[in-house]
């Protein structure tokens, strides 16, 4: 049993109707796109802005409905499920937001930001609940005196980690980071990676990290899609795919993110009509 | 590793956002004084019975439209005593017009706390004391009197209760639907937006004081003054709901792609539960200017409609149906002091205008920050 599969997802979006309300033009923003993922391998989601990554991230956390196409976590189709059920089976999958400024009530303190991933503890007494948040604060970095302070007291990377800690809070199996180290400085997002794998030893978490930057993906993750214009144009294992990459937009991508040359000529990349991937063997995948 | 990031929290006091918006909003001493008259005017509208000396149906034809009542400190004879007043003898002009004069002879003494008409005291206990007032048979008319003698001082701080309550109670019922409608329109989107803002419009076409008096037609003549208060108060939240619920619905639209609703989505919480906790808090500073700048509304509309006979009915008293006595010119000529509700509708008007000015001030910089995308 796979831990992770996501099979033939679809979803586009409406961004023009006629008068009558029928639709006039569409974004294909994921466009057929199979990931296999196994625990406590986790897999780097990268392309460029726009490439439909958010918009994957989502539907794997139920926060969009696919049009079509399936998802099993551990042999689960969480994608059938709806109403109590889902928001039951919620905490096995949590989401991290590129935007820490956002994610976080303004108007919660820190205690009640983190009180709501306890939500469907109703018989805890509150004593016991800060006990366990303090100790979760306390994993991610963060002294437990902070529970009566606001969002906005924080900088970008203290609120991440208070987002992380919130997200633990529920013990997901699948973390969904979607840009969350874009938007922090260098240093900053270093020590939030450095947190992560930490807390993958200790919790056994596995990480689907959504970014444009190839660079960061490269530090947490075994393996790496790519992913253009809502396809995954290639996957392979980090090594595999810096050492030997293939698709000429992972090529792009590499010699944009690490600054050097790859030997290879550029070709022109049209958009692929089929989906289909070529086994290259060694576990690596490239669109034909 | 991450030892730098909790040392560089100063340890001072979270302020939250309110507190600052709050403190800042009493710097300005006009509204500030504005909150205070308002205060004191519903103070006297909760305690009505024990302020006012007389009953609002307490009347005494012979004195129809006597003028206030002087309270004199100087005897007949120019002696200083204590306050009292005046019997009122009441004689005819060359015109056949009611004059009373005062009678300096027959003293009656100005009493605080002194027993007059029974009430019961904020509806329960059954009370006969009064703030102030004169034994019978000497009446007291601060504000002179209607045409059937009743005091009118005594009948604006019983109309208050009316006029008060009707802003709030209409508010509270209108923003309640407007806060519901429009927070699930904006948060489910799609069609039950579509059908509940097609719905807002529908009340928003006809010109809502149309709709006031058509509904007021519908409600039976065989009503109490009470049932007829409700109605009132229903039919005008009716009709104010929609606005707000256009507004709260925008805004929710927006608040539902922050990601904290998201995150709070991908927890698990309930659709109720985050509309509860993270789209209508975050309405609250718009609504609370909303609030006090729609108050003044309800109480125009009560006005407007007791004025023309259509709202609470005689001998029941609130500000619009005592100045409905002040439609003539003889009387406002003879007996201007019937105008005096009028003054009372204004400065609650202002009151309730000036603070939600400045609340909106105060708060802007507040809601602008909720409603951001940042
Ligand atoms: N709610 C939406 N409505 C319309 N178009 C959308 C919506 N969300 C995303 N898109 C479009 O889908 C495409 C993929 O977006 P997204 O998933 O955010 O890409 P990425 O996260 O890789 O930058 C983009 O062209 C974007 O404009
Ligand atoms: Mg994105």
């Amino acid at each position: 049993m796979r831990f992770l599969e996501l099979k033939n997802i679809q979803k586009t979006f409406v961004v023009a109707r006629s008068f009558w309300g029928r639709p006039q033009a569409v974004v294909r923003a994921v466009d057929g796109v199979d990931i296999v993922m196994e625990q406590g391998e986790n897999l780097g989601l990268v392309g460029e802005s726009g490439s439909g990554k958010t918009t994957l991230g989502r539907i794997l956390v139920r926060l969009l409905k696919e049009d079509s196409g399936e998802i099993f976590l551990d042999g689960v189709d969480i994608g059938r499920l709806t109403g109590r059920p889902l928001r039951r089976a919620r905490k096995q999958f949590q989401m991290i937001f590129q935007d820490p400024f956002s994610s976080l009530d303004p108007r919660f303190t820190i205690f009640s930001v983190l009180d709501e991933a306890l939500w469907e503890e109703t018989s805890v007494k509150r004593s016991e609940k800060e006990e366990r948040i303090v100790a979760i604060l306390k994993s991610v970095g963060l002294s437990g005196d902070i529970l009566n302070r606001f969002p906005y007291e924080f900088s970008g990377g203290e609120r991440q980690r208070i987002a992380i800690a919130r997200s633990l809070l529920l013990k997901p199996k699948l973390l969904v980071l979607d840009e969350a180290v874009s938007s922090l400085d260098v240093l900053v997002q270093a020590q939030i990676l450095e947190l992560l794998s930490d807390l993958q030893r200790r919790m056994g978490i596995t990480y689907l990290f959504i970014s444009h930057n190839l660079r960061v993906v490269r530090k947490l993750c075994h393996k790496i899609a790519v992913m253009y214009q809502g396809k995954i144009v290639e996957s392979a294992s980090s090594a595999e795919l810096f050492a030997n990459p293939l698709h000429p937009y992972t090529r792009e991508l590499l010699s944009a993110a690490l600054n050097y040359k790859v030997a290879a000529p550029q070709v022109s990349f049209e958009r692929s009509s089929g989906s289909s991937l070529r086994d290259m063997g060694n576990g690596h995948w490239v669109l034909r | 590793m991450n030892k730098g990031s909790s040392q560089n929290i100063p340890p001072e006091i979270s302020l939250t956002r309110w507190q600052i918006a709050m403190r800042q909003f009493s710097k300005n001493r006009v509204a500030v004084v504005c909150a205070w008259v308002l205060a004191l005017l519903y103070a006297t509208a909760i305690f009505a019975d024990f302020l006012a000396p007389y009953s609002f149906r307490n009347e005494d034809r012979d004195y129809s439209y006597c003028q206030p009542t002087v309270i004199r400190f100087l005897s007949a004879d120019g002696e200083l005593t204590a306050p009292y007043v005046a019997d009122m003898k009441l004689t005819f002009d060359e015109f056949h017009r009611r004059v009373y004069e005062a009678d300096l002879t027959s003293k009656f003494p100005l009493k605080f706390f002194t027993q007059g008409d029974a009430y019961k005291f904020l509806g329960i206990v059954p009370m006969r004391l009064h703030f102030f007032g004169v034994d019978a048979p000497g009446r007291i008319y601060l504000w002179g009197a209607d045409a059937r003698g009743r005091d009118l001082f005594s009948r604006i701080i019983y109309g208050a209760r009316t006029s008060l309550s009707i802003g709030i109670l209409g508010v509270l019922i209108s923003f309640s639907i407007g806060l519901f409608i429009g927070g699930v329109a904006g948060y489910f989107g799609g069609r039950i937006d579509n059908i509940l803002m097609r719905l807002c419009e529908m009340f928003m076409i006809v010109p809502s004081f149309y709709l006031l008096l058509a509904l007021r037609a519908v409600v039976p003549e065989n009503f109490t003054s009470l049932q007829v208060y409700f109605a009132i108060v229903l039919i005008m939240s009716f009709i104010g709901w929609a606005g707000l619920a256009r507004i709260i619905r925008g805004m929710s639209l927006s608040l539902r792609e922050r990601e904290f609703v998201l995150s709070a989505k991908a927890m698990g919480l309930s659709d109720g539960m985050i509309i509860l906790r993270h789209i209508l808090p975050h309405t609250l500073s718009y609504s609370i200017i909303s609030i006090m700048l729609s108050i003044p509304g309800y109480i125009l509309g009560e006005s407007a409609l007791s004025l023309l006979g259509l709202g609470i009915q005689d001998p029941y008293a609130s500000w619009g149906n005592l100045l409905s006595d002040a439609m003539g010119i003889v009387q406002i000529q003879f007996a201007p002091w019937i105008l005096m509700p009028g003054l009372f509708i204004f400065i609650t008007v202002v009151c309730f205008n000036v603070i939600g000015d400045t609340l909106r001030d105060c708060l802007d910089p507040l809601f602008k920050s909720e409603m951001s995308t940042a």
